[in-house]
């Protein structure tokens, strides 16, 4: 199974460019979309999702071209958008068994079959009779995903699902797309590099609507192994050696110095000391890179 | 603070387009509205239109009007200001910011006010160019006058607007919902509907008026032609105390909403009876347990993408969301709103005729349609809208657009859904008449009837109407706006007759009187039903094909531009969808130009343009001959054929022709019905030199003139034109038919002013029914079909079947009036007598509520009249029924008096006027004043027909029901004639009436009784029986009011002339007012001492009033407890202050001047005073 994407452009007519001649290939397994606020992760997963049309390029999965087809996706697609909203006052297991009248399963027995499986999986089942409108945020999330489990997809996609979960939810959530996301293809989109180093096989990070770069989230930070530098300075220096080096982060030790990790071939000064990089070293690395 | 929110609204504000939609919009219907009346796209007309169209109270008219639209567009911008906040959640962020909630609210308000006023800046705009564009007709307008406007302006609409404004901004900013905004505009619409059917007084009804309307049409209702055209608007105490009591109204709400109204984030949304207990659930049960469940996966189940599962989608999701529809507060609270006034309406329902009328099934479906179906269109427009885009309201559009489902059963699952809602508005509607029958005793259900009107006539066009809505909505992504274009729509369809488009085939999904069509028990819907159908066919395969754009237009997935949704457009119009479309739209255009062509090519439906223009060119054409001696019709003698199955006839008869002039006559002017194909032709050489094809008249030369007293014979044949789907061209109905004399040939020359001259002026040798005859002798041969039952004017000389049909030959034994009918029914046949008179009733099966009173009704007559005048001419008399699509008088043909279905099903059961009774009274009078007596051609004949027909039925009333009702009838009518004498400018004398709004009924039936009173039944009696020994059954000269009035001199003594000058003569009215009264007690007697005004005036012949010097009797009455007359008498009055003492034995409980209508009082309030 493989979703392949060539050459995919879009431009908002407000000029944005929010794709840009993009091309990826996502294998089986979990794929993390990892890019800056409006680095056009949602337009491309909308995209993928048929909720949108590029401006050119194309998208197959599976040999389909899903731009043709449409309805031929949807019906092995799940997908979790970013922000969304439910029927007000309907209860979960209503609003499931909507779902799953779209999603074509005609049998009412079988629907409460499936319906039941998927708030099970979610942890749902006990407030299955109350309404998705007053659910918690990592309830509503995880509701998003029984929803999508209902048709059992092959292609999985989620919106930055993460965003706006406190700590615990999160790790909830990311469990449970763990589990549902071990023999699909699942792209999981995010600005938080923790998410992708946990949960993914594969990544992309993109930004401005291009692919910096594709690899596995081991590989990539076994990639820059040994270039990566660190060093502690007064934060008025920070300017300045920007200027002089590749300066992925910094951050505040305790006595209010900066300690700054710069990537490079070989080390910069005798100031410097080496360090074990890590995804997020890879990703700001990207993005300062282009 | 303020100025910055309220420059930044402003800035908004201007920034959207749809303002510009709508400024643009208002601007453009105004130029065009006032363009319109004021004649630019009409042929110049000398009507004198009185009030000019410009005129201040006629732009206040067409202003108030158009505000009715921008009421609606009030919660969309006035409305939106705060709800816009909550709807982008901005407010979570706005609420945060140090304003204080003052600058916030009142900033917001004047803000969008100030938009609102640029836009109905526009109306007034729009209405001034609309008066100065080419083509519009002087004589239709005054000059312009800037102060019209200003006063408009801001007297009225500028308050209007705020008052309205402050309301709907303080009920959307507390419920946080537009939709709540736009139900308070409909309610507030609602209510002067609803308070002018409550009975109350004029002063509550303008007070509670939320538009201030009638306290202004209250103010002018006494205006002259040429005040309404140089006064402004009166600005009276009851306008100043309406604008007060809504100001304060407006004040209160918002106020309430200002007090209530804090920088929170959930709102105050009202929940039916209980606080919001919107909380979010914190119990998630996989807090407490990190472990995941044992499952890991899900079980794939069986997918059905079939078209036949995929049809079944259809059918669940529309019930869905029907649900969701039926719950929501908005539907419940327009239904149950609507519900109210229907049901108010249907309590009500006397409103068209005179009498109550009976539950019966069609009156319960008529009544509330034009009304409730508002309701339902309204329904539907908002509704469509808030279907349709309920997925992205609650945002979860994404998740539900990614599902493999078809466009097609997304869009078939909304507009079902509608359907489903327009379907139970209509059962509704069903129990809702089932109960109101049963809450009247009524329990003769027909159900049938309920079914096919509600659920199938009614919902076809509904259904047109949910499928244009689902375009709209379609396009217009903004509920809110689709719903005002549609509203807009249909507002606009109603006004193109107005603006010269009147053939149905442009008027979607409208066909002006035709969307209903009538229905009697006597005939159903007749083949009525058919070209509906067919008309609903067009305009359903029309909509079909707007469902298909819809289709192209369907909004799936993210949010797109409009140059996107064009390519889309282009995308999706391919195979299947392109040829659908395709044939829907060739469907649709080839049964509209079918019926264009049948409508206005092949049989043309006349518009009363085309008629007045036909008939200036015939007078053009052929007014040489309008003074053409003619010879007279004696003898009538017709064969007619009634074929119900086809709603057709066939008949062919012959008259005989004799020249009562004394001149030779050498041309015969001739004029057929003017709905049927006639022939015709004379037993004498002759040869048509002249003719009207679509007047239907032809110029016969004969070829030797008619001598003085000669006799000829014409012949003829008629046959109804022939039916088509849209058009039945006869008075055969399916199960019933009425036909009447103006089927046949007539004789002279066609003149359709047909004012008659006055008396003095008169050629007496003509009755004023007919020109052409003078009494004839009548006999007809009548057919019809197996199961029904034939009659015609005469007494039945013989009945057969043949050929399968029935046959029956009529002869009248004596010279009647050329006034006779024929009717076909399947009747059942009522008999009693009177005296050796048979007394026959037929009436429709089941119609069997008021025939008894009917026939009492024609006994009192004949006995009263046989008795206090002569013997009644015939043998027998025979009511018919008619059905009310025919109308709803009673008429009288001989021995025959044909009766509309209205008296049958007159309900007289709650101490109603018993009307079947009266009427019949007053038809059977007839046989005496009208048959009898037969006055000339010329003003004033109706008192000599009308109103002692009025009188003697009042007396055969009093004969068998008493005084009491007699006088409260009386009451009625002074009350009636004193408001037709207020809208009348020149009222015409009772002696020249010309029967405007039935004065010689009314004012003749207070005069004639009046008259009675002061000078005894048996002396006015004695009167009429001299005049009618005198001038009844004579030939010419006939005779007229004229010579009545003297008959009724002579048995009235000198010293009340002045009462027959005053009620019959002329037109004149006292005044009587009580001003002061006070009682003492002296002796066990009680002493009233009464100051009383009395004033009388005369209108001369220009409509000025003039007082007339009085010496005259008035009659005084004392009333004590229920009613009894203590005291009773005439006093001499000759000036206008006057005071009196009288002494009574008993407790006096009233005073009264002239109580009994022995004359005309103007004043019927300050007559009367309690003691």
């Amino acid at each position: 199974m493989s979703l392949q994407i060539e050459n995919l452009s879009k431009t908002y007519p407000n000029g944005v460019k929010a794709i840009d001649k993009l091309s990826l290939e996502i294998q089986n397994g979990m794929f993390g979309l990892l890019g800056p606020n409006g680095a056009g992760k949602s337009s491309l997963m909308r995209t993928i999702a048929t909720l949108q049309d590029p401006d050119s390029g194309t998208i197959t999965f599976n040999g389909n071209s899903i731009l043709e087809d449409p309805m031929e996706l949807r019906k092995k697609l799940g997908y979790l958008p970013q922000e969304f909203g439910v029927y007000p006052k309907v209860s979960a297991e209503k609003l499931l068994d909507y779902f799953a009248t779209l999603k074509g399963i005609a049998s009412k027995k079988e629907r409460n079959h499936i319906i039941q499986e998927v708030l099970e999986i979610t942890n749902l089942y006990d407030v299955k009779k109350k309404h998705v409108s007053g659910y918690s945020g990592g309830m509503k999330q995880r509701f998003g995903i029984a929803q999508l489990l209902l048709n059992s997809p092959e292609l999985i996609i989620v919106d930055e699902p993460t965003a706006g979960l406190d700590p615990a939810e999160r790790i909830r959530f990311l469990n449970i797309l763990r589990e549902v996301g071990t023999n699909n293809t699942v792209i999981f989109s995010t600005h938080i590099v923790e998410d992708v180093k946990e949960l993914c096989t594969d990544m992309a990070i993109i930004n401005k609507g291009k692919v910096l770069q594709q690899s596995a989230p081991t590989e990539a930070t076994g990639a820059i192994n040994g270039k990566l530098w660190t060093k502690n300075i007064h934060p008025d220096r920070l300017e300045e050696t920007k200027k002089e080096h590749h300066v992925l982060s910094s951050s505040y030790t305790e006595d209010n110095q900066l300690a700054i990790r710069v990537y490079a071939d070989k080390k910069p000064s005798e100031e410097y000391v080496t360090c074990t990089p890590n995804l997020e070293d890879v990703y700001f690395n990207a993005l300062l890179a282009n | 603070m303020f100025r910055t929110i309220f420059i930044y609204e402003l800035k908004y504000w201007l920034k959207q387009p749809s303002i510009y939609i709508y400024l643009l919009f208002f601007l453009g219907v105004s130029i065009l509205a006032m363009a319109g009346i004021s004649g630019a796209f009409d042929p110049p007309s000398s009507d004198g239109i009185s009030v000019k169209e410009n005129a201040t109270i006629n732009i206040y008219t067409n202003i108030n009007y158009l505000t009715i639209l921008i009421l609606f567009l009030l919660p969309a911008i006035i409305g939106n200001a705060v709800y816009r906040d909550y709807k982008s959640n901005m407010h979570y962020i706005l609420y945060s910011y140090p304003f204080k909630k003052r600058d916030y609210l009142f900033a917001k308000f004047f803000s969008s006010f100030l938009i609102v006023f640029f836009i109905i800046l526009m109306i007034g705009i729009g209405i001034i160019i609309g008066t100065q564009v080419p083509g519009v007709q002087e004589e239709k307008l005054l000059p312009f006058n800037i102060w019209t406007y200003i006063q408009i302006y801001v007297v009225f609409l500028i308050p209007n607007i705020f008052l309205y404004g402050a309301i709907v901004f303080g009920v959307v900013t507390f419920s946080r919902n537009v939709y709540a905004g736009f139900i308070t505009v409909g309610l507030l619409l609602f209510v002067p509907q609803l308070i002018i059917n409550i009975p109350m007084h004029d002063y509550v009804l303008c007070l509670l008026d939320p538009f201030g309307e009638y306290a202004i049409k209250y103010g002018v209702k006494d205006w002259t032609t040429a005040q309404q055209n140089e006064l402004l608007l009166p600005v009276t105490n009851l306008v100043i105390f309406n604008r007060l009591l809504w100001l304060t109204i407006a004040i209160i709400i918002f106020s309430w909403v200002y007090k209530t109204f804090s920088f929170n984030q959930t709102g105050n949304v009202v929940v039916f009876g209980k606080k919001n207990k919107k909380t979010t659930l914190n119990n998630d049960p996989y807090q407490n347990n990190t472990i995941l469940t044992e499952r890991k996966t899900v079980s794939k189940a069986n997918f059905d993408y079939s078209l036949k599962q995929q049809l079944k989608m259809v059918w669940k999701l529309s019930t869905i969301d029907f649900y969701s529809i039926i719950r929501s507060w908005p539907f419940i609270t327009i239904l149950l709103a609507g519900f109210v006034v229907v049901i108010f309406l249907l309590l009500q329902m006397n409103s068209p005729f005179e009498n109550d009328i009976l539950p019966v099934t069609w009156i319960i479906l008529t009544f509330p349609v034009l009304f409730y179906s508002l309701v339902v269109k309204i329904l539907t427009f908002l509704y469509t809208g808030i279907t349709i885009h309920r997925g992205r309201s609650s945002r979860m559009n994404h998740l539900i657009d990614v599902n493999p489902v078809k466009n097609w059963v997304f869009m078939a699952s909304k507009f079902l859904a509608i359907v489903k809602m327009q379907f139970a508005l209509q059962l509704a509607v069903l129990i809702a008449g089932i109960s109101i029958q049963m809450s009247k005793g009524y329990f003769n259900f027909d159900i049938k009837h309920y079914i096919i009107e509600l659920l199938l006539l009614n919902m076809i066009g509904y259904i047109i109407w949910a499928m244009l809505s689902v375009l709209v909505h379609s396009i217009i992504k903004n509920v809110y706006l689709g719903l005002f274009v549609l509203i807009v729509i249909l507002f606009g369809i109603s006004a193109l007759p107005e603006l010269g488009v009147e053939n149905p085939v442009f008027l979607f999904n409208e066909t002006g009187q035709d969307s209903i069509i009538p229905f009697t028990d006597m005939n159903g819907y007749g083949h009525r039903i058919e070209g509906f159908l067919a008309y609903k066919l067009y305009w359903f395969i029309g909509s079909i094909g707007l469902l298909l754009t819809a289709l192209l237009v369907w909004n799936r997935g993210a949010g797109r531009s409009f140059t996107e949704r064009i390519g889309l457009l282009k995308a999706r119009f391919q195979r299947r969808l392109r040829y659908a479309w395709a044939l829907a739209f060739t469907a649709f255009f080839i049964m509209g130009a079918s019926y264009y062509y049948e409508t206005t090519v092949r049989n043309p439906i006349l518009t009363n343009d085309t008629i007045k223009d036909q008939y200036s060119n015939f007078e053009k054409e052929f007014s040489a001959f309008a003074k053409a001696p003619q010879p007279k019709i004696t003898s009538v003698n017709i064969h007619l054929d009634i074929f119900p199955e086809s709603e057709s006839f066939e008949a062919n008869g012959q008259y005989v022709l004799v020249n009562k002039t004394n001149k030779p006559i050498d041309t015969l002017l001739i004029r057929t019905g003017f709905d049927e194909l006639s022939t015709f032709s004379v037993n004498v050489p002759y040869e048509i030199v002249k003719s009207d094809s679509l007047a239907k008249f032809y110029v016969a030369k004969l070829q030797n003139t008619l001598s003085p007293m000669d006799t000829i014979v014409m012949k003829f044949t008629i046959q109804n034109m022939k039916n088509t789907l849209f058009q039945t061209n006869s008075n055969v109905g399916t199960s019933t038919t009425f036909l009447k004399t103006d089927v046949f040939p007539r004789l002279g020359y066609l003149d359709r002013s047909r004012s008659f001259p006055y008396p003095e002026d008169a050629d007496l040798s003509y009755t004023y029914t007919s020109e052409d005859a003078d009494l004839i002798d009548f006999e007809a041969t009548v057919s019809t079909s197996k199961d029904q039952i034939a009659i015609a004017t005469g007494y039945l000389q013989k009945e057969w079947s043949e050929n399968n049909r029935n046959y029956y030959h009529y002869k009248m034994d004596r010279k009647i009036k050329f006034e006779f009918g024929f009717n076909s029914s399947v009747y059942e046949i009522y008999e009693d007598s009177y005296k050796g008179i048979v007394i026959q009733v037929y009436h429709h099966p089941g119609h069997v509520y008021n025939i008894e009173n009917m026939i009492a009704g024609i006994k009192a007559a004949l006995a009263y009249n046989t008795n206090s005048l002569s013997t009644y001419q015939h043998k027998e008399v025979r009511i018919i029924e008619f059905p009310i699509t025919m109308g709803s008088y009673a008429t009288i043909f001989a021995n025959t008096i044909p009766f509309s279905e209205v008296r049958f099903l007159a309900d007289i059961s709650k101490d109603n006027f018993n009307l079947p009774f009266y009427v019949a009274s007053h038809e059977m009078a007839h046989q005496w004043w009208g048959n009898q007596v037969t006055p000339a051609r010329s003003l004033g004949y109706q008192m000599v027909t009308e109103s002692p027909a009025e009188y003697f039925a009042l007396k055969s009333y009093e004969h068998h029901f008493g005084k009491e009702p007699v006088e409260e009838y009386l009451d009625a009518y002074m009350k009636q004639y004193l408001r037709v004498h207020k809208w009348i400018k020149n009222e015409k004398p009772l002696i020249y009436t010309d029967g405007y709004r039935k004065i010689p009924y009314i004012k003749g039936a207070l005069a004639f009784y009046g008259l009675s009173q002061r000078i005894g039944e048996q002396n006015m009696n004695t009167g009429l029986r001299n005049y009618l020994t005198k001038v009844g059954y004579q030939n010419k000269p006939y005779t007229t009011s004229l010579e009545m009035v003297e008959a009724l001199k002579r048995v009235t003594p000198d010293s009340l002339h002045y009462v027959i000058k005053d009620a019959f003569e002329t037109v004149t009215l006292y005044t009587h007012t009580i001003t002061n009264t006070s009682t003492k007690t002296l002796n066990n007697q009680y002493v009233i001492t009464m100051d009383f005004k009395v004033k009388k005036e005369r209108t001369n012949k220009d409509g000025v009033k003039e007082n007339v010097l009085l010496y005259d009797d008035i009659e005084i009455v004392v009333f004590g407890d229920d009613n009894t007359q203590l005291y009773r008498q005439q006093h001499k009055i000759t000036q206008e202050k006057n005071s009196v003492q009288i002494t009574v034995k008993d407790v006096p409980n009233e005073i009264a001047i002239d109580p009994f209508h022995l004359s005309f009082n103007r004043n019927v309030k300050n007559n009367r005073k309690k003691l």
